[in-house]
């Protein structure tokens, strides 16, 4: 007799419990709902894109963002970069913290980003990479001016030290 | 007739001084190996310390004297992706046996910016060692070891050279009893 009630509750007593405390799935690894455009970063007053060998030869790349900053009427730069690179990485974090001082310099520029571990350092010839960071301003055609800075121009890698001397880069005459 | 033989004994004379290649004396530093990599100058060297142990060493000599190399104690991806560790590895077949951790001649310092974990050794040369046993038999035999490496200075950062390895030569224990 006991067990029949014990059979008959028990089943009852769990389907309560499920109806009082509901347990929710959570996805650990929730997929994201929309492709996100990653290698384009924009603001108001600049905007960084990254490029990417398998999109084709790096002049002819250059020479379609350097078109895309005409029309936006910002500077062309180009930039190699690296994921392991500490000073890459300290101008990118002081960006995405937006510090007045670094986005004051980046003001008016369009900045190609290409990581040297997928477009090596250079050919050699356009252009010639020995250390990361490096900019090179380029002309509206998107070949390099000749203009070119590291972080040779200044010391330790913080926006005090390396804002003024890329905002004077980015907008000598 | 005469020119032939001399030719001959001259190159045994030459054969037999590689082949009996000194092994290190007490103290002494062998050289076994180097290579050079952006930047970079590896040397591998051997000796002999006092209580009879072996003390395997790499020494890193950046090309230019600002560049710094990074703590061989960060990880080796990196921290959060930053630098790359200076290491001296055995490679996995290795006849050597690493019976000490490795050990270095100059301590590393704290960043001044974060990540404050990358930690980097002072620009210049930077010796890695650890004691190691050497294989049975009194004859030199052909091996590898390991380097891992990147370099920054003022200007920006050269590539990470990784898991590259160089061959070394190695002697045999008994060739110093």
């Amino acid at each position: 007799m006991r067990k029949k009630i014990l059979y008959t509750v028990l089943p009852l007593f769990f389907l309560a419990c499920n109806f009082l405390f509901p347990v929710t799935q959570q996805d650990e690894n929730p997929l994201p709902t929309q492709s996100e455009p990653a290698s384009v970063q924009s603001t108001s007053s600049f905007t960084i894109v990254r490029i990417h060998k398998q999109d084709g030869e790096l002049l002819t790349q250059l020479a379609a963002e350097a078109q895309k900053a005409k029309t936006l009427n910002q500077k062309p730069f180009i930039e190699f970069d690296a994921t392991w690179c500490p000073p890459c990485i300290a101008i990118d974090n002081s960006i995405k913290a937006e510090d007045p001082l670094t986005i004051s310099a980046f003001e008016g520029v369009y900045l190609i980003r290409a990581d040297v571990d997928e477009w090596g350092w250079g050919d050699g010839k356009t252009f010639t990479v020995e250390a990361i960071p490096i900019y090179y301003e380029l002309e509206n055609s998107g070949n390099p001016t000749g203009a070119v800075i590291d972080g040779g121009a200044w010391n330790e890698d913080i926006p005090e030290n390396f804002a003024p001397v890329l905002d004077a880069f980015f907008h000598k005459q | 007739m005469k020119y032939p033989l001399n030719i001959l004994i001259f190159l045994v004379f030459i054969f037999t001084s590689i082949s009996c290649r000194a092994a290190p004396a007490l103290g002494e530093s062998l050289k076994l190996g180097s290579s050079a990599e952006n930047n970079v100058e590896v040397t591998i060297t051997l000796e002999r310390g006092n209580d009879d142990r072996f003390v395997l060493s790499a020494t890193f000599t950046p090309q230019s004297p600002s560049l710094h190399l990074y703590s061989k104690d960060i990880p080796k991806t990196g921290v959060n992706g930053l630098g790359r560790p200076t290491l001296l590895e055995l490679s996995e077949d290795s006849p050597m046996r690493a019976i000490s951790e490795l050990t270095e001649n100059v301590s590393p310092q704290t960043p001044a910016t974060p990540p404050l974990e990358l930690l980097t050794y002072p620009a210049g040369p930077v010796t890695l060692s650890f004691h190691i046993l050497l294989p049975e038999g009194d004859s030199w035999a052909n091996d590898e070891v390991i380097v891992t490496y990147m370099t920054c200075d003022e200007r920006g950062c050269r590539p990470p050279v990784q898991q590259k390895p160089i061959a070394i030569r190695i002697p045999g224990r008994g060739l110093f009893q």
